[in-house]
This record gives C-alpha cells, structure tokens and sequence, in this order.
C-alpha cells in the first residue's frame, strides 16, 4: 500500500462515528533487532477534528517565530489527536483516485490523547 | 575586482526585476503620468524585495534548497501546483515581453522592425543558456546593464530643484484628471514588478549554481543589498527623468522611444548610445533570467536535475523546459500583441500568486531543521510579517482594481 | 565531487529517531551523494510487518506517484496523463529502495547510481531524442 492511502483518510471511531481526517503520520526508525524489518515504522496517526486545521507545515515544527504565524498555527492545530498504530483495526484505500480511504480505531475519540503543542513533544515519545 | 565582480548575480537579479522592458516603459509611463506621486510605491517595494531575497538566498546557501523546492515541500504538492502554474505563467508571459524588448532595442538602433529579430534574438538566448558558464553571463550582462547608470547622470545633469522634488515625493498627490483607483492601481502594479516572484527564484537558482555555503552569507548578502537597492535607483532615476522632463510637456509613454527622451534632452546623442546598451543588456539579462526561471520552478516542483553546472544531457528535462519556453514567448510576440501591455497584465496576476511564493520562505527561514543558528532575526521577521500583509493585501486588490479601472486606462 | 551544501552531522538515520511523514519525508527532494538533484520523494511504499506494524519500503517517484496526492479532479487528470504516456505496465511506480536512503535532512540523500532505466523514463527519452542530438549537449556550461 501507499502513504497516500493513509494521508487525508477519514477516521472512524468504535461506535462508527466520523471523528476527522489523517493529518499526518508519525514514523519512527526500529532497531533491527527489535523488530522483524529494520527502518521507518509507522508509530501512529494524528487526526485533525476540524477541518480547516492545516496550516502551512506549521504544527509540529520546532519553529517559535515570527509571532503571528506561530500563534494561527496552534489555533488551529490545538484540536488535533493521537492515536497509537495499535488502536487502528482496519484501514481501506480510497475508492478510487483522489479520494480520502478510511481508517477504522478501536477505541472512540473522548479517549484519544490531544496534541496541545504537538512540536514540543513530537520527537520525544508520545 | 573579485569583490565588484561577486556582486553581479545581484545586479543581474535586480535588473531583471526593476528595468526589464516592463519596468522601463512602466516607470517612465507612472512619472510622465503621476510625477513623483508614486516614488514611495517603488521605496516600499525595493526594501520588501531585499528583505525577501536576502531570505531566500540564505536559505539556498545553508540548507541548499531553492526557493521552488520549499514551496513544495512547505504548501504541499496541490497548493504549490496553482502556485508553478500562475508564476510560470507570468514568467513566461514576462520572457515573451523581454525578447520584444531586445528586439525593440535593435530596432531603435537599425530602423529594422523589431518582429524581424525575434527569431535572431531568442535563439541568441538560447545559446548563452546552453553555452556560456553561469558566472560569465551575469558579470557580462550584469556589468553592460550598469550604463542604464546614464539615467542617473541625465537626471543630476537636468539639476531639477531637489527641495520641490523631496516636497513632492514625501507628500504625494493625485494629478488633476486621475482617480484614486487608477493610481492605486498603478501603485500595485509597480510594487508587483519590484517584488516579482522570478527575482528569488532565479538570485536562489543563481547562489546554489555558484555553489554559496554558509560561508558565503557575507556574499549573498552583499548582492542584495547593493543590488537590489541599485536596480530600484536605476528605476527611480527613470521616473524621475519622465517626471521632470514628460511629465510637465503631458507626453504619455507608450513605446521604448519615448522612455530614452530624458536622457536625450539632458545629454544629447552620447546619452542616448548609452541607453541604447544599457536597454539591451537588460533587456537581454532578463530575457535570460525568465527563461531559466522557467526551468528553474518546474524542474524544482518536480524534483529534476537542473542548473548550469551540469551538461545539458545530464538535465535534458530542465533544457527542454527551457527551450520550450523560448519559443512559446517568441511565438507570442510574433502574433503581434503588445508586448508592453503583456507585461502590465502579468503583473497583476504576479500580484495575486505573490504570497504563495513568500510565505513559504519566511516560514522555511525560521526553522531550525534546515537554517540552525542562521534562522531569521527579529528585525527580518518583523519586516517579514509586514511584508507578508502588504503583499497580501496588494494581491486582494489587485484584480478587482485591474476591473474597477479598465487596468489603468 | 562532495555533496554541496555539505551533509549535517544528524541526518544520518538513527534507531529511535521520529519523523513526520508529512514534514521530514513526503515532498522532499532527494539528491545524490555528490548534491546532484535526483526526485522529489512524490510518496512512499509501505509494506506490513509480521507483527502487522506498517514499514516504510521505498520512496515513490514519478508522476503516477504523484498524482492522488493532488487529490479531487487534478489527481485523476494527472492520473490519466502520466498512465497514458507510460510505457511499462501502468501500476508500476518508479521507486528508490529505503534502504538506499542514507540520510533524512533538508533533502533526502540516497545512495542509487544515477544511471538506473527505471528511475527516469521521461527524462532518459527526452535525453536521448531532443537533448543529445543538439550540439554541444554533453559540456557542461559551468
């Protein structure tokens, strides 16, 4: 499958509700003992709530200037979501072309864990 | 005269962007029409430029990236799409204009029509991109702009009364018979062709093809702030000339004549040799520079080889890019349209693509990952912001003035 | 030639490190190890592991790479553009290995020799019928 697949996938909680979209994707590199195949795994998802919450490859960047930019990135990005790669049951690619695939969770969205400053704690384990 | 010679990339840039062939005409037409009204519209934009291409070539120079990579890499592949089509646009639109330009030149030196060299003049472009090496073309068509310097002369020689001057350039006011959206109009359209987004793509282009490092910031920031200060006084000097010597008699500038009379009035034959040059090499500089651009933004959407440091079979998607460009623009000019006008509408559209292009520098040029310790001061974010606005609110504007005037008639 | 600018000492890929597939990987360019520009990373190929984590195995190139990633309409016009002037089978993507990629910085350096059929179809054809016909083609102007 391709990443595309997962990026902009509508999320799915447990009870079959429509919780957001993939925003992005987190990938951490293993070990090679550690796992079957060495490299980039996918760690997890982070799911935007609202739509408009995407700006400009600000959120999680170490990146604290200028002001005004900074301040209408994490406006928008303040609703974002976590969910661990476990917590993900089933993901289908899109039905076709150009469309958003989906992605099934475990779990519903009050038990996600929010990214507040999701720059800040991006590269220490979430 | 290593020193002199480093700064030509700025000169080559800055020529490109404030006395091409629109530049020309358009900065003699706003002094013959708005006399001094307008001079602060040209200030703000020489600063915005500076303070943007002094951005965009550190961050070449440090992290390596071009300004067309970042904005890939920071709007996303669809955003950035809608962006390499509206400035491809107007660069080409603008490299059509320019090879009218030169032929206009020859065509005020040989009584020839300047359609009957187009052929000659885009294949003479060509040749210099596929030929000559990155650093000889810009110290030749850099240093042969300079005698546009005439214009300087000829305004110090007419020795205009520089009090009234000053009084009209700090308290501008609208000239009976003109409204207030023409003249905002003609002040959006100056302030996009100070800023005009080929200016960063090509100095950026330009410093990784002269392979800057961080080391070279010193340099980089050398070409911006004499080029780009230079090519602005170059343009001033221009205005002021129509200004003083049109303005008053009510000539209106429509043709490449019409922009060298002051020069004429004030320096006679010998003055107007120099212009003559002058015209052609920035005319020709910024034919070459819009037509690497060309290449320049599509091959770094795409993420192909480019530049001239590498043999043109080693980057053939990026020569073809420019070849076709060549002659797409000179085919455009052959069917006849005004070539000067071409570059008026383009840019207004440049205005509206403007922020797609400088918000994805300034966001690039404060963070750490690529920049480290050479991120942005305060000073550069605070001009940055500002800037930011100004060039948003110019590109919101910018269309429903172009109709709300009839673009400027 | 070394690569230019010189490769950040951090860039190179370290177990345990976290990267945003959005802001670290996707939309990277990739050069060479002399600095030389070679793809934009268009998207990357995931493949499951045994224990049903998803891993990363090649970056995709190209335009049929590219193409959903425009999303909407644009997606399947550039879709339908790139299918119909591939030569090859149509759901072959041009790929470069993850294990080729040596370090995740500013751009993506990968180890694969320049010269590979595969990578760059376009420009191996437009290479081969308009540009090296052309005089002077094989000097580079510097």
């Amino acid at each position: 499958m391709r990443l595309a697949d997962l990026m902009g996938a509508r999320v799915i909680d447990v009870t079959g509700r429509d919780i957001g979209h993939v925003s992005d994707v987190r990938l951490t590199e293993a070990a090679a003992p550690s796992r079957r195949l060495p490299g980039l795994h996918v760690a997890g998802i982070v799911i935007a709530t609202r739509r408009r919450s995407r700006l400009l490859a600000y959120d999680h960047r170490p990146v604290d200037a200028p002001w005004p930019l900074t301040a209408l990135a994490r406006r928008a990005t303040r609703h974002a979501l976590w969910a661990p790669w476990t917590a993900v049951t089933a993901h289908r690619r899109p039905p076709r072309t150009g469309e958003p695939g989906t992605v099934t969770l475990d779990q519903t969205a009050a038990s996600l864990t929010p990214l507040r400053d999701m720059h800040a704690h991006w590269n220490s384990g979430t | 005269m290593k020193r002199v010679l480093a700064v030509t990339l700025g000169i080559l840039t800055a020529i490109g962007g404030f006395v091409d062939i629109g530049d020309l005409v358009a900065s003699s037409l706003v002094g013959a029409r708005f006399g001094f009204a307008l001079v602060w519209v040209l200030l703000l934009g020489v600063v915005g430029i500076c303070v943007y291409a002094e951005m965009a070539g550190r961050v070449a120079a440090v992290s390596g990236r071009p300004t067309f990579d970042i904005v890939r890499e920071r709007l996303g592949p669809r955003v950035a799409f809608a962006n390499l089509t509206g400035s491809f646009l107007v660069t080409l639109l603008t490299l059509a204009a320019e090879l009218a330009g030169v032929g206009l030149a020859l065509e005020l030196l040989s009584s020839v029509s300047y359609l009957l060299w187009i052929p000659a003049v885009t294949f003479a472009v060509w040749v210099v991109i596929w030929r000559t090496k990155f650093e000889t073309m810009e110290r030749i068509f850099g240093l042969a702009g300079l005698s546009l310097i005439v214009f300087i002369v000829a305004v110090l020689h007419l020795d205009p009364r520089w009090g009234d001057m000053w009084q009209q350039v700090t308290h501008p006011q609208l000239p009976a018979g003109e409204g207030l959206p023409t003249y905002l109009y003609y002040g959006i359209a100056l302030f996009a062709s100070a800023m005009t987004p080929y200016e960063v793509f090509f100095f950026s282009s330009g410093g990784i093809e002269e392979r800057w490092s961080r080391k070279d910031l010193i340099n980089e920031r050398v070409n911006v702030f004499l080029g780009f200060p230079l090519g602005g006084l170059l343009a001033l000097s221009i205005m002021t000339g129509a200004a003083l010597v049109l303005h008053p008699e009510g000539i209106a500038v429509d043709h490449l004549s019409q922009v060298a009379l002051p020069v004429v009035v004030s320096l006679g034959k010998v003055g107007f040799a120099f212009v003559l040059l002058g015209v052609f090499a920035a005319t020709f500089g910024a034919a070459l520079e819009t037509a690497l651009s060309c290449g320049y933004t599509v091959a770094q959407y795409f993420g192909w080889t480019w530049g001239k440091t590498h043999a043109p079979r080693a980057a053939a998607r990026f020569h073809l890019v420019v070849i076709v460009s060549l002659l797409v623009g000179s085919m455009l000019v052959l069917t006849g349209i005004d070539p000067i006008k071409v570059t008026e509408y383009s840019l207004v559209f440049a205005a509206v693509a403007l922020p797609l292009t400088y918000l994805p520098i300034l966001v690039v040029a404060n963070d750490r990952e690529y920049m480290g310790e050479a991120v942005n001061g305060r000073l550069a974010n605070s001009l940055g912001v500002l800037y930011l606005l100004i060039i948003l609110v110019a590109s919101l504007a910018a269309l429903p003035l172009m109709f709300a005037t009839k673009a400027g008639l | 030639m070394p690569q230019h600018p010189p490769p950040r000492p951090g860039d190179e890929r370290t177990p345990g490190r976290a990267y945003s597939a959005r802001f670290h990987l996707l939309d990277r360019q990739i050069v060479t190890e002399d600095g030389t520009p070679l793809a934009k990373a268009d998207d990357l190929e995931l493949i499951p592991d045994s224990d049903g984590s998803l891993v990363v195995s090649a970056v995709l190139i190209g335009p049929t790479a590219l193409a959903p990633r425009l999303r909407g309409r644009p997606a399947r016009l550039l879709n339908a553009l790139a299918r119909r002037l591939t030569t090859g089978p149509t759901d072959h993507h041009a790929r470069i290995a993850m294990g080729h990629i040596i370090r995740i910085g500013a751009a993506l350096t990968a180890t694969t020799p320049p010269v590979d059929a595969t990578l760059h179809p376009l420009e191996d054809w437009i290479r081969d019928n308009v540009i090296a016909p052309l005089p002077g083609s094989g000097h580079a102007p510097g």
